[in-house]
């Protein structure tokens, strides 16, 4: 560790996660586009991940047995596998959506009113 | 072989799991649906990938899987798979009636939407009806925050691509796009709240960590609380995640929507009722401020759900959609019976939490039956006159007896009116709540406006059936489908009659497992 560089710990992983979480929220409520929206579902997602595992790393790191404890990583593999299979479920149904309506802007969804 | 068996001694406390069959029995629900989607796929391989053989298929490992898990005598229960699983007798009963809520929706399929499915598409379309079916009795049994996400997830997931599965149709391909969004954006910031409950607490076990809850949480803990109730209040369609509701179930086919109706929202009710149990338990029902606030959100959700749902159903005329914010009123009645889970007081040993459970149970039981047979008339009427909006029912009354009277007989049921079995579970959620005392009767009030208010949609209904004349021709209605409206009609009735039994029958089952009751003394300090 190079002296005076101030050394990163699990407050500054939490900062970057709010703030991913942030920019994805903005994200899904600006956004007209649906893969742009996707995008934002993804941010939040990675925003939960970032902490997972920094909480993993930093506190829940050490079982009570005192052995390692693995939680938080392993939730963050099945999250990133269920975001890439919910993307594959997304993306076949914005791709019908575009087949039927030529677009995918969000807007276009307004036949279901009432 | 010895070495062998040393090695696994030595990998006990870590290494690899070999499940035992007695743990494995009270999921033999799950397990025969897993081998049914198999048989489904194989099916597509020797049935040149016809419908009907997929069909008969999925019936036939629904009527399985319930028979099996009604030879299942639950035990008192207990976690299972290392604390990924929860077995009692709450969760038996839940799958018990999804399973023949799911059976009841392939019958429909037989003698509404089968005519207009492309031949060839059915393998997929049981496929994911029945993976979606999986997922749901898995939420219905785990207290783990790794796996309420994978069961919200699987469960979520094929309910996307059914609700588009008419690939043509363009209001289903907005529907499913409506879903999709929706329900991923939920379920993203579902997950943001459950990384904060295991930053907090450092477990993944809800009755592990609902023991440190007492530490404190501040504004984390309401983060986690927002998520989890926006991830499973999307699943239950509870305001203000009900937006997609209406829209799934008009564009979506009228089976998908009904499996959706019930299904979803009941599985998303059970988890709740597990979560909040679960936490209640792990705080010793103490009157911490956790608690209250927790059962005044979801009563007030409640509230709010059942109202919002009552006034948009006013202005409906199409009929799925009329039978969409319907089903959103009776989730809101549902959220209601919930915020007895967490009540506070002396209520050290569940009974409150069990009495609740009782009423859910109840009430998705008669409601099943209610929402299968009104979907099944409006599948019927659609699939004869091609139309779904109210002006298609008019004079139904005359062009066929049968769906008139059995639809009428869900209407009333719906609204909770006395020969049917709607009033039964009304009555009894609204005495539960009201048994309580306190804010619950505001509730209670709520539910009696609310039912009054339903009145006029749900008669309107009625009376365009018998009231207007109508010049269209008479209705040809499939035996099938023709005895499945009846068999429900019937079963309100005798559901009604025979309250007791039923009441028994519920209340026997429902039993929570309760996690152990330690008294904090190993305590993780919390990451924040």
């Amino acid at each position: 560790m190079v002296m005076g560089v101030m050394e990163i710990g699990l407050a500054h992983y939490l900062v970057l996660g709010a703030v991913l979480l942030v920019c994805g929220l903005v994200t899904i409520l600006t956004k007209r586009n649906a893969i742009g929206i996707l995008i934002g579902v993804e941010l939040v997602l990675n925003a939960a991940n970032i902490n997972l595992v920094a909480f993993n790393r930093y506190s829940h790191g050490v079982s009570e047995g005192g052995g390692v404890a693995l939680a938080g990583q392993v939730f963050a593999i099945f999250v990133i596998v269920l975001a890439a299979a919910e993307a594959a479920v997304a993306l076949s149904i914005f791709l019908n959506f575009y087949n039927n309506f030529t677009s995918v802007d969000v807007e276009k969804a307004k036949e279901l009113r009432g | 072989m010895a070495s062998m068996g040393l090695i696994f001694t030595s990998l006990a406390a870590v290494g690899p799991f070999v499940p035992e069959w007695g743990q494995m029995r009270p999921f033999v629900g799950e397990l025969v649906l897993m081998g049914t989607i198999v048989g489904v796929l194989l099916s597509a391989f020797w049935g040149r990938r016809s419908n009907a053989v997929a069909g008969v298929v999925s019936l036939a490992g629904l009527m399985l899987a319930v028979v099996g898990l009604l030879l299942v005598r639950p035990t008192e229960g207990g976690e299972q798979f290392r604390g990924m699983l929860v077995s009692d007798h709450f969760a038996v009963l839940w799958k018990i009636l999804l399973l023949v809520f799911t059976a009841g929706v392939v019958l429909m399929w037989f003698s509404t939407t089968r005519v207009s499915m492309h031949e060839g598409d059915g393998p997929e379309f049981f496929t994911l009806l029945l993976g979606a079916c999986l997922g749901m009795c898995l939420m219905g049994s785990t207290s783990n925050l790794l796996m309420i996400f994978m069961a919200v997830e699987m469960a979520s997931l094929p309910s996307y691509v059914l609700a588009g599965f008419r690939k043509t149709d363009r209001v289903g391909s907005e529907a499913a796009l409506k879903y999709v969004l929706f329900g991923a954006a939920t379920s993203a910031v579902m997950v943001y709240g459950l990384s904060m409950l295991y930053g907090l607490y450092g477990t993944l076990q809800i009755g592990e960590l609902a023991r440190r809850v007492d530490l404190g949480g501040g504004v984390p803990l309401a983060v986690a609380m927002v998520g989890i109730l926006a991830g499973v209040g999307f699943k239950i369609s509870a305001v203000p995640f009900h937006f997609w509701c209406p829209d799934v179930f008009e564009g979506a086919g009228v089976d998908v929507a009904a499996f959706l109706s019930v299904a979803s929202k009941g599985a998303g009710l059970t988890l709740l009722l597990r979560i909040l149990m679960t936490i209640g338990h792990g705080l010793g029902y103490a009157g911490s401020e956790v608690l209250t606030s927790l059962a005044v959100t979801v009563g007030v959700m409640g509230a709010i759900t059942c109202t919002v749902g009552n006034t948009g159903a006013y202005v409906q005329m199409n009929m799925k959609r009329l039978l969409a914010y319907s089903s959103i009123a009776h989730a809101g009645y549902m959220l209601c019976i919930l915020s007895l889970v967490v009540r506070g007081g002396s209520d050290a040993n569940g009974v409150m939490a069990n009495s609740a459970a009782q009423a859910l149970l109840l009430y998705l039981a008669v409601y099943l039956f209610m929402n299968l047979g009104a979907f099944t008339v409006a599948g019927l009427v659609q699939r004869e006159t091609g139309g779904e909006r109210l002006e298609d029912y008019t004079g139904l009354g005359r062009r066929s007896p049968l769906l008139a009277v059995c639809m009428g007989a869900f209407m009333f049921s719906l609204v909770g009116l006395p020969p049917f079995a709607g009033f039964g579970a009304k009555v009894y959620v609204m005495w539960k709540l009201g048994a309580n005392g306190s804010w619950w009767w505001a509730l209670v009030a709520v539910i009696g406006v609310n039912t009054v208010f339903s009145l006029y949609y749900y008669l309107r209904v009625v009376r365009v059936m018998f009231m207007v004349e109508s010049e269209k021709p008479e209705m040809v209605v499939s035996p099938l489908g023709g005895g499945l409206a009846l068999v429900c009609a019937v079963m309100l009735l005798v559901m009604l009659v025979a309250f007791e039994p039923v009441l028994n029958l519920t209340g026997r089952y429902a039993k929570l497992h309760l996690p152990r009751s330690v008294p904090t003394g190993q305590v993780v300090a919390g990451g924040l």
